[in-house]
Formats: C-alpha cells, sequence, structure tokens
C-alpha cells in the first residue's frame, strides 16, 4: 500500500541509460521539461511521447513499475483536468445548471493532464535510473560554477541526496508504526474526513519524534567519519563524460529542434 | 486460548524483481497457556510469521485458527483478532505518541469501545502489571521516562487491550541488564497471573531456556525445529549451522564434555549445570 510509491526510486539495470554521465541525465531532464512546456499541440506532444517510449525501451524499466509512481498523483492531475474543464468559455458542449463544459475547455484539460503525466514519468525517469549518489556528485559539479556567487553547492546536493536517500526509510518506519498502532485497534480506512486526520496523529507522532531520531544519529555518524563539509574532498569515483554522453547530447539538441519547429507547424 | 497454524505461506513483493519467499508451509500448534519462544536468525521468517497471527499480513495460502476463530477467512472481522492476539513489536517504544502515559496506554481499548471507569481500571492495571508505579507515572509524559520504562509502557499499551494470546517481537533487545531483567520478569508475572498463551521471539537463548516451554526454530522461511528447550537445545550442531547457539549453561556443559566424557551436556540452567557437575564429581571419587 504504502510501498506502492515508486516516486524517487531507483531500479537497478544495466541500460546504456543507467551509464550515463548524471549531468548529461540532469540536463536532460531540464531540457526536457522545458520542451514539454514548448510543445503547443497534440502532435507535438505526440512526438514527446515517442521519444519517451524510445527513452523507456532502452533503459529496460518495466512500464507497469513507472505508472505505479503516478498512482500517487492521480488526485492532482484529476484537480488539474476537472478545473480545466469548467473553465473556459467557448462552443458548449454539455450544460448543467452553473456548470458548462465547452469544446476549448475539454481540449484545455486533456492537454493540461497529458502535460502532468509527461512531466512526472519524464522526471521519474531520471532517478529511476540514476543513482541517489550519482544523482548528487553530478548536481553537486554543475551547481559549481555558481560557487563564487555564494551558492553552496555541496550542502545542497547533500540536502538533496539525504532527502532522497530517506524516502524510503520514512516510509518503512511509517509502514512500522501503523501496523504497531493497527495492532493496538487503530482504524486508518474508515470514518469521515476529519475523523481520518484525527486518526493519522497515532502515526505522524510517532514518525516525527523518529526522524529527528534518525537525524541525529546520521549527524553523529557523519561526524565520527570526519565529515567538514565539501571543502578539499575528494570523490571515490571521479565522473567523467564518455562518449555515449556526447552522443546522448546531440540527440538530446536535436530533438529540442524538432519541438521548437513543432511549434510553427500547423499540427492539431 | 490455542493458536492452529496450518501449511502457512507467504511471499514479499510478488511479481517484482525483489520478490521473496518469507514463508514456506509452517505448521504448528499452540495449547492455551503455553509459553513458546521463536528463534531463527535475521531474515528468517519470525517477523512475518508474527504478523500473520494477528492478521496484519494475509497469508498466500494455509489457515490460522485462533481460539475457534479462523483469521484468516477474509469475512470475520479484523479489529476483533488484533483484540484478542496482542502484539508487542520490536522497539514498541517508537510507537507512543500521547501527551501521558495514562492516555497513551488507553488508545488501544479505547478504540475497541471501552470507555468510563471501565477504562480506568484496565488502564490502572496494566501499568501495574507491568511493574510501574501507577501514580508516579500516569501524569508524565512517555517521551520523558528511562528506555526501559518507555518499553514496560508500550507494553502496557498492548496489555490493556485484554488480549488472550501475546505476542512479544525481541522485547528486550536494546535494554540495559536491569531493564533487561524486568521485561522478563514481567512477562513472566503476566504468564502466571493472566495465563496466557505466549509467543516470543528471542536471540537469548538463556531467556528462553529459562521461561519457554516449547521452542519453534525458523529457518529460511521454514519451520525446522518444533520441541521442548531440552530437546531443541540438544541438537546445538544444526543449531549453529543455521547461526544460533545454544544458552549459556549448556554451551558450558558441551565444551566440558570434551574434558569430562560421560557428563550429560543436556542442562538448560546454570543450577542444574552445577548440580550434573557435582553429580559427576562424586561419581569418579568414588
Amino acid at each position: 500500500m504504502i510501498r506502492d510509491i515508486t516516486l524517487g526510486q531507483y531500479y537497478p539495470e544495466q541500460s546504456v541509460i543507467h551509464r550515463l554521465d548524471a549531468r548529461t541525465k540532469i540536463l536532460g531532464t531540464l531540457l526536457y521539461i522545458i520542451e514539454i512546456f514548448l510543445v503547443n499541440s497534440f502532435a507535438g506532444f505526440g512526438l514527446v511521447i515517442l521519444a519517451l517510449g524510445v527513452l523507456i525501451g532502452i533503459s529496460r524499466v518495466p512500464v507497469r513499475f513507472i505508472f505505479k509512481g503516478l498512482k500517487a498523483v492521480v488526485f492532482i492531475i484529476l484537480l488539474t483536468f476537472v478545473l480545466n474543464l469548467f473553465m473556459f468559455d467557448g462552443t458548449v458542449l454539455w450544460h448543467w445548471k452553473f456548470l458548462t463544459i465547452t469544446y476549448e475547455g475539454l481540449y484545455r484539460s486533456c492537454f493540461m493532464a497529458l502535460r502532468l503525466i509527461l512531466l512526472i514519468i519524464g522526471t521519474s525517469m531520471l532517478t529511476l535510473t540514476t543513482k541517489p549518489m550519482e544523482l548528487t556528485d553530478g548536481l553537486e559539479k554543475l551547481l559549481k560554477p555558481f560557487n563564487r556567487f555564494g551558492l553552496p553547492s555541496h550542502e545542497i546536493a547533500l540536502m538533496m541526496s539525504i532527502a532522497l536517500r530517506f524516502i524510503p526509510t520514512l516510509l518503512e518506519e511509517t509502514d512500522k508504526i501503523m501496523k504497531a498502532q493497527q495492532a493496538r485497534g487503530a482504524d486508518f480506512e474508515s470514518g469521515n474526513l476529519i475523523q481520518r486526520v484525527k486518526n493519522m496523529i497515532p502515526i505522524l507522532i510517532p514518525l516525527f519524534v523518529g526522524s529527528f531520531r534518525i537525524a541525529q544519529d546520521l549527524a553523529l555518524a557523519m561526524e565520527a567519519r570526519c565529515y567538514h563539509g565539501g571543502v578539499g574532498r575528494t570523490r571515490m569515483k571521479e565522473i567523467v563524460f564518455s562518449r555515449r554522453d556526447w552522443v546522448a547530447g546531440v540527440l538530446l539538441a536535436v530533438f529540442l529542434g524538432i519541438v521548437i519547429a513543432s511549434r510553427w507547424m500547423p499540427l492539431p | 486460548m490455542s493458536i492452529t497454524v496450518e501449511n502457512l505461506t507467504y511471499t514479499y513483493s510478488k511479481g517484482l524483481p525483489n520478490e521473496t519467499r518469507a514463508l514456506e508451509d509452517v505448521s504448528f500448534q499452540l495449547e492455551p497457556g503455553e509459553f513458546a519462544a521463536v528463534i531463527g536468525h535475521t531474515g528468517s521468517g519470525k517477523s512475518t510469521l508474527m504478523q500473520q497471527l494477528n492478521g496484519l499480513l494475509r497469508p498466500d495460502s494455509g489457515k490460522i485458527t485462533v481460539g475457534e476463530v479462523c483469521i484468516t477467512d477474509p469475512s470475520n472481522k479484523m479489529t476483533e483478532v488484533r483484540r484478542k492476539v496482542g502484539l508487542v513489536f520490536q522497539y514498541p517504544e517508537y510507537q507512543l505518541f500521547e501527551e501521558t502515559v495514562a492516555k497513551d496506554v488507553a488508545f488501544g481499548p479505547k478504540q475497541v469501545g471501552m470507555t468510563g471507569e471501565e477504562l480506568d481500571r484496565v488502564v490502572e492495571e496494566s501499568i501495574r502489571l507491568t511493574g510501574l508505579d501507577y501514580e508516579e507515572v500516569k501524569e508524565r509524559s512517555p517521551f520523558e521516562l528511562s528506555g526501559g520504562q518507555k518499553r514496560r509502557v508500550a507494553i502496557a499499551g498492548v496489555l490493556a487491550m485484554k488480549p488472550e494470546i501475546l505476542i512479544l517481537d525481541e522485547p528486550t533487545a536494546g535494554l540495559d541488564p536491569s531493564a533487561h531483567r524486568d521485561v522478563l520478569e514481567l512477562i513472566r508475572r503476566i504468564h502466571r497471573k493472566e495465563r496466557m498463551t505466549i509467543l516470543l521471539v528471542s536471540h537469548n537463548m538463556g531467556d528462553i531456556a529459562e521461561l519457554a516451554d516449547r521452542v519453534l526454530v525458523m529457518n529460511r522461511g521454514k519451520l525446522v525445529m518444533n520441541g521442548t528447550p531440552a530437546e531443541v537445545f540438544s541438537r546445538g550442531e544444526p543449531l549453529w549451522e543455521m547461526g544460533l547457539g545454544l544458552p549459556p549453561a549448556t554451551e558450558f556443559m558441551e565444551r566440558l564434555k570434551d574434558r569430562m566424557p560421560g557428563i550429560d551436556a543436556a542442562q538448560l540452567s546454570i543450577e542444574d549445570a552445577a548440580k550434573e557437575i557435582c553429580r559427576y564429581l562424586k561419581g569418579r571419587k568414588k
């Protein structure tokens, strides 16, 4: 149940995508996000879906696994869909009291929902194919140029990696506490909304107390191993661009060009 | 109340790459009032088995009957099963959440519908049963107690639901020796006073030899031994191979056997071991 959340999880595989430099993948993901917002037609989305499909195929991450991650955000997608559905003036398709669905509204809400879904699937590919450690290393290197403007790139990267690292730990902790409270007769499945929120208290308080405990232990363990921040720190695995990263870079650039060009094409 | 487990099988994350068989064809029976211990090294399926017994996990196949009720039958209400089978998790103090000890202990019984004077009485009884001073701790925050006290409050929280079967998952893990003794003493007292059927998961063979009437040994999801402590601990060799050990007294006697051939090594307590050594030495003088 709670373990179904795949957002931010890593899927171990030996594909080309997995072996790409984390920097390539981060920049690629950024480009992808920009492209999603550049696209202005369904045909354009068709292109993006095609590319994403090829990417998923190469990465060998099971599609089922990726879609499970969507379950967590279904509510947000539905909300966007419904809000957009009723908010546009235009050709009326359906009318009931104060609710009106227009052709433009339907078009718009499908468009927005598709955009959100593609956004989530695409960005989740980054964490699915990149180990958290590589991700942080890549991010740190990418942010390094901003150090001279006072940006603590190492600390930011570290904070991110700790946050990512502790998602599964906290989920596990939540699962354990839920079971323990269920064993004491707690019921999380019934009651109205207020009742349900109230029922969460026996989970939230131990979880909160627990996260402080975990944070303290982690800080102590880091200090015991002489961690003192990013200055002068070396790495066990230096990340380097290889030929496949250049190939990936060229492909990404070409795709960006296609997406931009698609904006001016008379497409549906 | 008795427990009957028949051909229980359970697999984690079925259909995913990290699929693991946690339980395989496990069957055993516990008589009312029996004190059984479960041993097995980490990942042998002990904790999974415990969670099956009060319906937190559902088996893939097999049947569990508690008293007269088949708890693996989906039509039965789980809340009733969970009231009858009290489960104390590992490090139960991490589940404390209320402002005061009394309120926290009252959480369970309140959920099953107890109110008013009955509730107050049950809370007081359970806290006293764990050996804590009720008047002193009831208004205190559970978070300011010592580790051993917290654990006893957590156990009281489960006892307050008046279970007929009590399952404890490593209740003494991480406690100092005096708190360890207190918790053991508390378990023994519950068993004697309340006539509960108890299932104890532990890595401390000494404690098990002292308390249990029966020992169940789990290895890789299978129940590999099921017998009295004397029977199980007479088989040191297979236990060692499973990464388990013997009670200190038994181990000592096993080693002594090399020097004193003919001595009976199957002693579970230090007292019995001492008696056997005396008997052996006297016999040799003659």
